[in-house]
């Protein structure tokens, strides 16, 4: 006889499993620490990239006024200047990364808990049955 | 009412039934009509404005993640550009590789948003994202309703500005950079835009995250209302020049639409709604349960009795089709 609270029980896990099942286990594979550590470092990697895409663009924007002044500004005082600004937002970008991809490993971790009880109460379901 | 929801219970199970076949049909038309506008709209590299082309890009998206149609998308807007103007395409490329690097490795399922915005700027009814993205998405998608602002606007640039950017070959290379820059950033629509849109994805999300009756519907009215009148505003401080006509029959629209979307994705019976309280060792729960609205399909039975011999009954079950 078919016992249809297990069915719906069933199906339920199944459709977790082909859904955010996937994602949610792969981001539970890691450590914590790892998770975010490697999203964090991808997250600098893009910023750095960013940062030099806009620095290029923006000499070439002032190109005919740095060349005019090259000679006549403080160089040292604008590299601390670009060098901050380069930290500024390598730091601020990082922490908006820590906190998406904290609260998302927090998210898989929990979902992955509930399903797991699940699976625990289909298993004792099975037990019971026989 | 319940022919309205028998009707989405079988879109539903037909779109269940054969989601297979319907996933990558999606995919392989939303990357024809975003490449067909992108031809039609700019069209200057006449190779790969081709049917057979552009078919074989679609076909290729239709199995391939969504982020592949934005790439493709986007690498069909900087080449045309890029046969237009040296600089102009630099400078689209730059914008397009930052939204990239910096937002959608967040978010990449809001790459759909960065499609369908400026396919719905062509047909004239851009209001209705805002509101539609609001009700499915977090608000952290207002980003991807900025970044479509920034695509259709740019784009819009480009094609409007075309004489002129072709006429500065003349120019030296750094004043042409400059004229491409100062035109894409002081674009004031798009600012416009970028702004509203905003503003209105995170009301919309905040109001129907409400536990309040009809949330959804207050949502939709409310992110519609403000809007129009965050554009109104905009419209007067920047003199940017958009239709205000335009601004309320497309708001209007657009909340006509979204409650459509609605109906389809958050149908609640708040007359039957529930409130119950109940404990366990850990928390005391103050809980409220609205029942969804769905109608189950009638099963037809017929019964054929056989006037030559009537102790011979059949009775056959069948279903609709």
């Amino acid at each position: 006889m078919l016992n249809e609270k297990r069915i719906i029980l069933m199906t339920r896990l199944q459709a977790y499993e082909d859904g955010p099942g996937k994602g949610n286990e792969k981001i539970a594979d890691y450590f914590r620490s790892d998770y975010i550590g490697h999203h964090i470092l991808i997250s600098v990697i893009n910023m750095t990239v960013s940062f030099l895409m806009l620095a290029g663009c923006y000499l070439l924007y002032h190109f005919e006024d740095v060349m005019k002044d090259m000679y006549q500004v403080d160089l040292v005082a604008i590299g601390k200047r670009v060098a901050m600004g380069y930290l500024i937002s390598v730091v601020v970008y990082s922490v908006l990364t820590y906190i998406v991809y904290a609260v998302r490993y927090v998210k898989a971790k929990r979902s992955l808990k509930t399903y797991y009880g699940k699976l625990k109460k289909c298993g004792a379901m099975y037990a019971e049955e026989e | 009412m319940t022919d309205l929801l028998l009707i989405k219970e079988k879109i539903k199970q037909f779109l269940g039934k054969y989601e297979i076949y319907l996933k990558p049909l999606g995919k392989f038309l939303l990357a024809f009509i975003s490449i067909s506008m992108i031809n039609s709209a700019l069209g200057y590299m006449e190779r790969i404005t081709a049917l057979p082309v552009v078919l074989v890009v679609a076909l290729m998206c239709s199995f391939m993640p969504n982020n592949f149609t934005l790439f493709a998308a986007g690498l069909f807007t900087v080449l045309h550009i890029y046969f237009l103007s040296l600089e102009c395409a630099l400078v689209v490329g730059v914008v397009f590789v930052l939204m990239g690097l910096l937002y959608l490795r967040f978010s990449p399922k809001s790459s759909l948003v960065l499609l369908i915005l400026p396919i719905c700027f062509v047909l004239k009814i851009p209001y209705v994202v805002p509101i539609c993205v609001g009700l499915l998405y977090a608000p952290v998608s207002a980003f991807a309703v900025a970044c479509g602002s920034v695509v259709y606007c740019v784009i819009s640039y480009v094609s409007k500005k075309a004489t002129e950017l072709g006429m500065l070959e003349s120019e030296e290379l750094t004043s042409r950079f400059r004229y491409v820059v100062d035109g894409l950033i002081g674009n004031r629509v798009m600012i416009l835009y970028m702004v509203a849109f905003s503003i209105t994805v995170i009301l919309v999300y905040v109001i129907r995250r409400l536990s309040i009756n009809y949330a959804w519907t207050i949502a939709i009215g409310a992110g519609a209302v403000v809007q129009m009148i965050t554009l109104l505003i905009g419209d007067m401080i920047l003199d940017t020049g958009i239709s205000i006509v335009g601004i309320f029959l497309g708001n209007i629209l657009a909340a006509a639409i979204a409650i459509v979307v609605q109906f389809f994705f958050f149908h609640l019976d708040y007359n039957r709604a529930e409130q119950v309280q109940f404990e366990d060792n850990e928390y005391y729960y103050y809980v409220k349960a609205i029942p969804k609205i769905t109608v189950s399909k009638t099963s037809k039975s017929v019964k054929k009795i056989n006037s030559q011999s009537e102790k011979k009954v059949r009775q056959v079950n069948g279903t609709d089709s």
